[in-house]
């Protein structure tokens, strides 16, 4: 018996063996609860509806091994399954009704921090805020994904992209990943680098077999290649305390920013200063974070309603807060930090870059704003200087208003770039959802493109209504590895409970991944599941023909869910139909 | 909010990014990867369906008619304390309302029939029939004082009403905390009066197991008498009393009076030089907030606007509508009280204020699903331990009752105490 999609019902005595190895208590088949893995955020743009397909049984495995028993079942029965960590988005379901779900929440330990070695070993459930939180106990951090600190460690290094924003420091989730536990679409247990010969997790790349690039190559399997169960990822130094202590209640937070540490957002006259100054300070190796915040989610960030965001926003004053960099810098002592400050304000000047927060506001910097500002409005006249000027000044006056110091909007900064704790204020606070796009992981340089593209595309999906008028440039990204490359995405606010959204949405999408065919602007992140691939893999050598044979070779039947990954004939079917010159439904 | 349908909340609910900060504290401020979560049902059941962004979905897929009722559904729905962790941590960042839809889940249920479940019938019926939640006759109420010589509020006009609450007035083994009460606050000069038999219940149990006719009938009622004493204000020193009280009466009918918490008199007292404490305590403590008294304690504003969105797709509230979230509850009063107790050594624990780890009390857990309860008390004397203190010091019937069963189910060494006990102690008095 098959469901509606042609997914197989879930035999009775099936599901009494899947509680079986779970215990009874981990297991359920009851629809409301089915349901809230199906409801999945971007699943409206992705199937045209909040939830996706409903799961036909939700299993708690607790280990490894019933991992393994699950998948072996699953093989043998010819069910489809899919595991889960913190369950994020669309991509941890289906579209189609009756897959089993596997939800890894009770595998979250943190295994192992290795502080000579500096790394971690953490089961799936484990998420940035709290290996972080362990890691910084002994003087170590962690990088942390930008969808933020409430995200798996393990998902983002073994299966998803993984960019943050302390990236030209910590390098990304992708290239952290430095050996894993998997279990394999067949339900067979490898260990890959080497672990398996040393019981130590120091690289992925043996003496043990190096799978890291196959398993999850530029944007992961997205639960495409069975479950990873454990992973290894390389940990950085930390040279604050122990424990970020804050004062305050919520929403606000106040802290001090450690000794020889502080945070900046430095605004450029253009997207050239600000593409010379990054890469010219990943070169330098002077920054813990360097990041580009488009200006509604900077100041969304900071402020705690979005009425209070509207309120400083309304007035159009952000206008040249356009080309920022937010820098953090973190130093050992006071002799390193008077360095990367010089350094970092050097080449600052050098590329005409002012610094509109700081940790620096004490009189002394009060003097300097009032100069420059001065100095500003000679040069470029009261209301363009007022712009850039005003609102900062306004979050401090408010702030001051309610017992803190004017260096807040530089100490909340701080908070939010090294825990990652305010995305959901930043982005999904406006209307509810976003999307977003472009993104390749390239030089520097073409990512400043990819910005410039992607906020000319948005620009007309705005015009029609579909998406939030968030002044269209609200590029995401940064400078990873010192500089070495970077990324910088196009992000898309809208409401998902609003069918202009819904119908509309999937329009914004299509177009920034023709722009960045056409305009060679490399390889989007959109590029996930077979209509993506269809557009992308005819430019790029074919690799849907590559991607295809691994999962085929791994999961001949095709069991592990692959809708966020690849289908050999369901891609090269849209590839046809591109090349006939068809429109292709970008859903999946 | 009261009488709301789902249907008024069909956005927020679709507006749910399940992105699973309700889980956690506000992600600045997780000290540890053992006390990181800050839900217990999520944290004892694991199912998504149980944190508080899963109950918003099943809130919209009961709406959407994707799902009815079932056994399984309503343990999602009231293996919950109510608490409001997931409340506070969502709305650190964004502007939805997952209490107010796990509140209006319950009603619904209430409303269509299938609840109360079984273990909450008796209490309601007991609220109907006794005016107390403890299945006591009307007249024991009053028995806690017979023995103290303290002012009828009913009789005699008085500054101050002590409400003693249900459960301060009908356990024995808790009612010493009351006379205690009433003690301290004559020894400060407080003019201070009670009600007696004549006190009703706060009607809490009812608005939180979602039986809201009869939460309104119980607040109208007390709301009439406690007008029509005059009085300038009303001391609660159970915090369930206190947050029914303070923050949902104001949505049934108007007050002349002012609620106040006994700490926050505690606090005002000490400050004022009417408390001076003599005696040592010699105890190290960390103070267990509950849940009514801090995050749940904000006065709830009616607020019957509409949904705005400018900018295309910002959405606003018009009028500006007032999101409670948890800033503005009674956190600092009861550490004052503490700081100024000789010989007492504060050691918080890692999740405290607002976002603090309830005991696992309330909600009619306790009644319903005790094993749950007592699984999260565990949690939070685990928590308490971890500080070295001895002792845990919490303002609120229900948290120092079931906390306490989770230290003796822990054979933990911890005590755990009223705050106002400790303050008796630090006068140099007897707790009676």
């Amino acid at each position: 018996m098959t469901t509606t999609t042609g997914t197989p019902i879930l035999r009775d005595e099936v599901y009494a063996e899947l509680a079986g190895i779970v215990g009874e208590e981990n297991a359920t088949r009851e629809p409301a609860i089915l349901d809230t893995y199906a409801f999945q955020y971007i699943a409206e743009i992705v199937v045209g509806d909040s939830y996706m397909g409903r799961p036909g049984v939700v299993v708690l495995p607790g280990s490894a091994e019933e991992v393994q028993a699950i998948v072996r079942l699953c093989n043998r029965e010819g069910l489809k399954y899919k595991a889960v960590s913190t369950g994020w988005g669309a991509y941890g379901a289906a579209p189609e009704d009756g897959l089993v779900q596997l939800d890894l929440r009770r595998m979250n330990r943190i295994v192992e921090i290795d502080t000579r070695n500096m790394y971690a070993v953490v089961e799936p459930y484990v998420v940035g805020t709290t290996l972080q939180a362990e890691a910084m106990k002994v003087g170590l951090n962690t990088h942390i994904v930008g969808a933020g600190a409430n995200t798996s460690v393990l998902a983002s290094a073994t299966s998803v992209m993984g960019q943050g924003t302390t990236g030209v420091s910590t390098g990304f989730s992708n290239r952290n990943l430095l050996g894993f536990e998997w279990v394999m679409p067949d339900g067979e247990l490898l260990r890959v680098g080497s672990f398996e010969d040393s019981g130590e997790w120091f690289t992925g790349d043996g003496p043990g077999p190096s799978l890291r690039g196959l398993i999850r190559g530029f944007a992961g399997a997205f639960g495409g290649l069975g479950v990873f169960t454990k992973c290894a990822v390389k940990l950085y130094p930390w040279y604050g305390p122990a424990r970020l202590e804050l004062r305050g209640v919520s929403p606000d937070y106040d802290l001090d920013i450690p000794e020889n540490h502080a945070a900046y957002i430095i605004d450029f006259p253009g997207w050239e200063e600000m593409k010379d100054f990054g890469n010219m300070v990943g070169e330098a190796e002077i920054a813990f974070s360097m990041c580009h915040n488009a200006p509604a989610p900077a100041i969304a960030s900071m402020t705690d309603s979005n009425l209070s965001f509207y309120e400083l926003w309304k007035g159009g004053l952000f206008a040249n807060m356009k080309h920022t960099l937010e820098v953090v810098i973190t130093a050992r002592d006071a002799e390193e930090f008077a360095y990367q400050e010089g350094v970092l304000r050097d080449i600052e000047k050098r590329c005409r870059g002012r610094e509109i927060v700081s940790s620096h506001y004490d009189l002394h910097y009060f003097a300097d704003l009032v100069l420059g500002l001065a100095r500003g409005m000679r040069k470029a006249g009261l209301r363009t200087t007022a712009r850039s000027a005003l609102p900062i000044l306004r979050f401090v006056l408010e702030a001051l208003r309610k017992g803190r110091t004017p260096d807040a909007f530089a100490k909340t900064l701080y908070l939010a770039l090294v825990k990652q704790n305010l995305q959901a204020r930043g982005i999904f606070r406006f209307g509810g959802s976003f999307w977003t796009s472009m993104g390749a992981l390239t030089s520097w340089d073409c990512c400043i493109e990819n910005a410039k593209e992607g906020e000319r595309i948005k620009r007309s999906w705005i015009e029609k209504g579909v998406l939030m008028d968030d002044g269209a440039e609200n590029a995401w990204g940064g400078l990873y590895e010192s500089g070495c490359y970077g990324h910088l995405e196009e992000l898309a606010v809208y409401d998902q409970s609003d069918p202009v959204c819904k119908e509309g949405g999937i329009g914004f999408v299509v177009d920034t991944v023709k722009a960045t065919i056409e305009k060679h602007l490399a390889f989007s992140l959109n590029a996930v599941g077979d209509p993506m691939h269809a557009a992308y893999s005819p430019h790029v050598f074919y690799y849907h023909r590559h991607l295809a044979g691994i999962k085929e070779e791994f999961d001949p039947g095709a069991l592990s869910d692959a809708t966020f990954y690849i289908d050999r004939e369901g891609t090269e079917e849209f590839i046809r139909a591109l090349e006939a010159g068809e429109e292709i439904d970008m859903r999946l | 909010m009261l009488g709301r349908a789902l249907a008024d909340y069909e956005k927020d609910m679709t507006r749910c990014a399940r992105c699973s900060l309700c889980k956690w504290p506000p992600l600045a401020q997780v000290k540890s990867i053992r006390f990181s979560q800050v839900c217990p049902a999520i944290s004892r059941y694991n199912f998504h369906a149980y944190s508080g962004g899963g109950k918003m979905i099943v809130g919209l897929s009961k709406l959407k008619g994707r799902v009815d009722y079932s056994e399984e559904m309503l343990n999602v729905i009231y293996r919950c304390s109510v608490c409001g962790a997931c409340d506070i941590s969502c709305k650190y960042s964004r502007d939805l309302e997952p209490l107010e839809v796990l509140h209006t889940l319950r009603a619904t249920c209430v409303r269509d029939g299938v609840a109360p479940l079984p273990a909450h019938r008796p209490i309601l019926d007991s609220m109907r029939n006794y005016d107390n939640v403890w299945m006591q006759p009307r007249k024991k109420r009053g028995s806690w004082a017979r023995k103290l010589e303290v002012k009828d509020a009913a009789e005699q006009p008085v500054d101050t009403l002590y409400f003693v609450g249900c459960t301060y007035a009908l356990r024995p083994e808790l009612s010493g905390v009351a006379r205690t009460t009433v003690r301290v606050l004559q020894d400060a000069g407080v003019d201070v009066g009670i009600l007696g038999e004549e006190e009703l219940c706060c009607g809490s149990p009812a608005y939180t197991i979602g039986d809201e006719e009869l939460f309104v009938e119980n607040a109208r009622r007390n709301i009439e008498m406690l007008n029509s004493l005059g009085v300038r204000r009303v001391v609660a020193s159970c915090a369930g009393c206190y947050g029914v009280l303070k923050t949902k009466y104001p949505l049934v009918a108007p007050a002349n009076f002012q609620v106040l918490n006994v700490t926050e008199l505690l606090a005002e007292l000490i400050e004022q030089g009417r408390l001076v404490f003599t005696n040592p305590i010699g105890r190290s403590v960390t103070y267990h907030d509950p849940c009514h008294l801090g995050r749940q304690s904000e006065t709830r504003k009616e607020w019957n606007g509409t949904e705005r969105k400018v900018l295309n797709h910002l959405v606003i509230q018009d009028p500006p509508k007032e999101f409670n979230r948890g800033t503005y509850g009674v956190y600092e009063a009861p550490r004052r009280v503490l700081a100024a107790l000789p010989g007492v050594e504060l050691t918080e624990m890692e999740r405290i204020r607002e976002y603090s780890f309830c005991c696992g009390s309330g909600g009619g857990a306790k009644s319903a699903f005790p094993e749950f309860a007592l699984a999260t008390a565990r949690e939070r004397v685990e928590e308490a331990e971890n500080t070295g203190a001895e002792l845990v010091a919490t303002a609120c019937p229900w948290c120092e009752s079931n906390i306490s069963e989770g230290i003796a189910d822990a054979g933990s060494r911890l005590e755990c105490a009223s705050l106002i006990e400790l303050v008796a102690k630090g006068l140099g008095g007897d707790v009676s």
